[in-house]
């Protein structure tokens, strides 16, 4: 940071300590120092200043100032983002959501929560479990994410096959633009044709429209029962057949998440052997629910006839404890991994269903020929897979050159399957110089004139989802 | 007008695809509001070429284009209120794909919804938001519309079973967003504020749709309450007792009349009547979730209840919901319905009081409305009766819109559950919205810079319905 900058923050941080209290504001360099990271593998960007909001009138304060003075401020809720959407790509203000952090009212009669951003998602979900009611998202870092950072990034998890991501849940808003005014859009109720839907502009906005400072969410009247199961395949092929079998016998299950081997052997040797079916080609993991035992032993028999599967190799569980068993390996991927290697790549692609068996094939031979050693799994159900690279022996350095191909090796394979280049965990930082694999250069242009109508000055969360917003739309070469 | 060149038109699309004579300009200049208004051609494009050159065009010359399925939009969504082109969708009528293995389908905009489903219904799936009005309801206006209907209380409205869409921005530039699959975070998604946008931000030429699992059994039930506050307790009840009704209707008794006088029906002369159904794969759950809400309706005082699961039983004791609609004009004599305060939607707590409230409203106002709705997600739905040649009903019904919303707001209700705002519902809508009117305008500039879709509408509609337009009725006493 130069000198002149440097004194321009001092003076930035101290109008907003002026304007909002100085006990919210810190420039403390190990304090910002943890701020310049989320859960982005080797990914460190240093921010100037950090604004803890406790209200809605502290963000729209600090918002205002920035805004008048062109400062860049990048919303952060808990952290746990893996593109680095939280991180000050161009330094200035981290406001950070975590302290907005009260479930405001569960409302049983008209099943909706009313909460702060700032909430841990899993508290809600527990919250409401309580009551008899369910919200049912469930990112595998359900307990390390904030409820606002879900839906800048329309979080999923496994159960989003039958209950459907993020986006299915937020029927209300209250938000801040960059000017500082504070908008509230839906609230407790459920149908809503009302114009333009601001909401779903808001969902998977990685923070770049406006700041998210209150959320309404629909609950659902939590399942009477549930079971799970684990099936070993010898191939992903017939793990991925039997899904399909079952989505076209319309079961729906609540959960359908796939392993492919080389991922069983990784958590296998974390857990020293010690889990179901460590030799399998490929696991499947199945959740049914629903209002009664009846349904569900019909759903599980039902099952059972189409896949063509040893009976005696089916675990299934029903108690907590049996589930967690269950779930072990699955769960744990993410950490077995880590311990690997800290400094592997993580992507989440996805592929029409179908096409789960070819993507994971091509992608390992792609990877082998190139002597990376990669781990695939992922919700089988909507064709979301992740796909973690290994650095296999590679020194940092060349680690770092290789990405760029590899990365753009993964996603060209996806968009020519009919797929996308991020199912879950959005652009943000490390995935902007990739988005015009996915999307066209009108398409681009559209999405930057939005940006432009929410935040004229480009100053929220700046250096993200595009690689060049710090251009005019129009004055953008032609591609 | 005198700017429209007519043979331009004809090139792109073929001469019999363009239509100027004014009787075709009358039909085509209303749709199922009060308003009406003279387009200045109708063009019916028959592929998304087509449409691109169209847009390229009007955009040059900056004529206004609206978008058109079948007309059916209660607000006046279709109306030109400043003249141009419509452009009539209804040609683009294939199902272009239906893909079990993935559970999508891909379908051009002019395919009448119920046409759908009978394509699905062989493979044993659906395509659940379904309005009432789904015989003529085309796929693109139920997007632009995000229309829904009684079903959506369990399975959602169209924004819900959207995946994709393929859109003609006013530019004539083609753009996609979305994808077949279930999950997907690149970018802003451009699909979800289509849902709802009204023929405003682009013309719909794809979309590709989500489908469900058509549910093997069905069981209908009706009871009747001697007060509304009973069956509006119900409703809560159930809505919070872990059912999940695939219908929740309530009928209140000008509507009960209504159908009775229309139909013969002798529905009993009661408050209000709750239409319930339960559905699913598996019997016993079907029975277990109906005995549920039978049992919650009786504990809170409902009484004569009808439950049946055999199709034709089924049939029977929905007739009279069914034909609700039409049957209202016959509650009395002289007094048709009106697409006025036409939806709008209250938290399910809400749904007894926002009753009494319209009743008390419509009395003041010396008119006659009927609520109903579907009230299993908030949503009510009210016409306004009155003598429509006589200029003091449309004052009247002027002040009871106003009141109507007036109060729909304060219990944080909301303008539209389902019919969306048009023309007739801004003015209720820009009060309810009066924060975001200007960010809305800006998302309607970055996608139509030069204003020419569907002008005039939503948050740039008048603020005063009554007089935006011609009415579609006569008034004969008229007196400025
Ligand atoms: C072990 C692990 C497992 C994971 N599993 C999943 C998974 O299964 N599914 C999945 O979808 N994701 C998963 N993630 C990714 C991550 O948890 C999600 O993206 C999550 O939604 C981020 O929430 P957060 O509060 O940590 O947001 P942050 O990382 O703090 O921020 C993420 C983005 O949201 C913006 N943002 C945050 N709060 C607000 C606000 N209030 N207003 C406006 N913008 C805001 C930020 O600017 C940033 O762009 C996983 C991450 C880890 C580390
Ligand atoms: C008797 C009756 C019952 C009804 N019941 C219901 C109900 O239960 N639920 C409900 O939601 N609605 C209901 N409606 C209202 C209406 O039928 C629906 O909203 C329907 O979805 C409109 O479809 P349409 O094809 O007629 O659209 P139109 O009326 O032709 O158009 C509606 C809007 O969509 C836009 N549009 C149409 N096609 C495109 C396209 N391809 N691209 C971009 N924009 C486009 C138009 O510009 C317009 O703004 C009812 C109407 C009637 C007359």
């Amino acid at each position: 940071m130069n000198n002149k900058n440097s004194n321009r923050m001092v003076e930035i941080s101290g109008i907003i300590a002026g304007a909002i209290g100085p006990g919210k504001v810190l420039t403390d360099k190990d304090i910002l120092d943890k701020y310049s990271r989320d859960e982005t593998a080797d990914l460190s960007l240093l921010p100037d200043i950090l604004v803890r909001a406790r209200d809605t009138s502290d963000v729209s304060a600090v918002l205002k100032i920035c805004n008048d003075n062109n400062i860049p401020v990048t919303p952060r809720g808990a952290g746990s983002g893996v593109t680095g959407g939280a991180l000050a790509a161009r330094g200035g203000v981290i406001l950070s959501l975590e302290l907005l952090n009260k479930i405001i009212e569960i409302d049983c009669e008209n099943m909706v929560a009313v909460v702060e951003p700032g909430v841990i998602t899993g508290d809600i979900r527990r919250a409401a479990l309580t009551m008899g009611l369910l919200y049912p998202p469930d990112p595998a870092s359900l307990d390390i994410c904030s409820i606002g950072g879900n839906v800048a990034e329309n979080a999923g998890g496994p159960m989003a096959v039958k209950y459907g991501t993020t986006k299915d849940y937020i029927i209300g808003l209250e938000f801040v633009l960059p000017d500082g005014s504070v908008i509230t859009t839906g609230g407790k109720i459920v149908k809503n044709a009302t114009g333009y839907n601001l909401i779903g502009m808001l969902l998977g906005s990685e923070g770049t429209l406006a700041v998210i400072t209150k959320i309404f969410l629909r609950l659902v009247p939590a399942p009477g029962a549930s079971k799970d199961i684990l099936i070993p395949f010898d191939t992903i092929d017939e793990a991925i057949d039997a899904v399909g079998a079952i989505l076209r016998n319309r079961i729906v299950p609540s959960a359908l998440e796939f392993m492919e081997e080389d991922a069983i052997k990784l958590v296998s040797k974390f857990f020293s052997g010690n889990i179901p079916f460590p030799d399998a080609g490929a696991h499947l993991l199945i959740k049914i629910d629903g209002s009664s035992d009846d349904s569900i032993l019909s759903d599980m028999e039902h099952i059972s006839e189409i896949i063509n599967v040893d009976p005696e190799k089916i675990i299934a569980a029903e108690s907590d404890i049996q589930r967690d068993k269950l779930w072990k390996a699955r769960r744990s991927i993410r950490e077995a991994i880590h311990l690997e290697d800290p400094a592997f790549m993580a992507e989440d692609c996805v592929v029409p269903r179908a096409a789960i068996p070819a993507f994971v094939k091509e992608l390992k031979k792609f990877f082998e020929i190139r002597g990376l050693k990669s781990i695939m799994f992922g919700h089988a159900g909507d064709g979301n897979v992740h796909v973690d690279v290994l650095r296999s022996g590679r020194g940092y350095d060349e680690w770092k050159m290789l990405q760029p191909s590899l990365k753009e090796g993964i996603y060209k394979m996806a968009i020519s399957m009919g797929g996308t280049i991020t199912g879950e965990h959005g652009i943000g930082f490390s995935r902007k110089d990739y988005l015009h694999l996915a999307l066209s250069c009108d398409e681009i242009e559209l999405l930057k004139r939005i940006k432009k109508a929410f935040d004229p000055k480009m100053i929220l969360n700046p250096g993200k989802i595009f690689s060049d917003d710090h251009k005019e739309p129009d004055d953008s070469p032609p591609c | 007008m005198e700017k429209l060149n007519i043979s331009r038109l004809k090139e792109i699309v073929g001469e019999k695809n363009v239509k100027d004579d004014p009787a075709d300009l009358y039909i085509y200049g209303t749709d199922a509001s009060v308003h009406q208004a003279m387009p200045w051609a109708v063009v019916r494009p028959e592929n998304a070429g087509q449409v691109q050159e169209i847009m390229r065009y009007a955009n040059s010359e900056k004529i206004p284009v609206i978008p058109r399925g079948s007309g059916s939009g209660m607000c006046g969504q279709t109306v030109p209120v400043n003249g141009g082109i419509i452009l009539d969708m209804k040609r683009m009528n294939k199902i272009l794909e239906i893909n079990l293995e993935d559970v999508y389908c891909r379908v051009e905009p002019g395919v009448i919804d119920d046409d759908l489903n009978k394509a699905l219904k062989p493979y044993n799936v659906f395509f659940p938001p379904t309005p009432a009005s789904s015989i003529i309801a085309t796929i693109g206006g139920e997007i632009a519309n995000n229309a829904s209907g009684v079903r959506s209380v369990k399975y959602g409205a169209a924004r819900d079973s959207l995946l994709g869409v393929k859109l003609v921005l006013a530019s004539g530039d083609m753009i996609s967003f979305g994808t077949t699959t279930r999950v997907e975070a690149s970018g802003y998604q451009i699909e979800r504020i289509i849902a709802g946008s009204e023929g405003t931000l682009g013309v719909i030429v794809e979309a590709t749709l989500k489908f469900v699992p058509l549910p093997t059994i069905r069981c209908l039930g009706m009871t009747n309450f001697n007060k509304l506050e009973e069956a509006g307790d119900s409703i809560s009840e159930i809505m919070a007792s872990g059912c999940t009704p695939s219908m929740l209707e309530l009928v209140d008794n000008v509507a009960i009349k209504a159908i009775n006088n229309a139909l013969k029906l002798n529905l009993p002369d009661v408050d209000a009547i709750l239409i319930f159904e339960a559905d699913g794969m598996v019997k016993e759950a079907v029975d277990f979730e109906i005995t549920k809400i039978k049992d919650i309706c009786e504990t809170h005082g409902g009484f004569g209840t009808e439950l049946s699961f055999d199709e034709k039983e089924r049939e029977r004791i929905y007739t009279g919901r069914k034909k609700l609609f039409p049957s209202l004009s016959k509650y009395k004599e002289l007094m048709p319905s009106t697409s006025l305060a036409d939806d709008m939607t209250v938290p399910y707590s809400k749904m007894a009081e926002t009753t009494r409230k319209i009743h008390e409203i419509a009395k003041q106002n010396n008119i006659i409305m009927s609520a109903y709705g579907h009230c299993g997600s908030g949503c009510m739905h009210t016409k306004i009766l009155m003598d429509t040649t006589k200029s003091e009903s449309w004052k009247a019904a002027e002040k009871a819109v106003a009141q109507i919303y007036e109060y729909v707001n304060s219990v944080g209700g909301t303008t539209s559950a389902e019919h969306g705002i048009g023309i007739s519902k801004a003015p209720a809508f820009k009060i309810e919205k009066a924060a975001s009117l200007e960010l809305m305008r800006g998302i309607k500039k970055a996608f139509d810079p030069n204003n020419i879709l569907n002008p005039g509408k939503l948050q740039d509609a008048s603020d005063d319905w009554l007089n935006a337009t011609k009415l579609r009725y006569t008034v004969s006493d008229k007196c400025e």
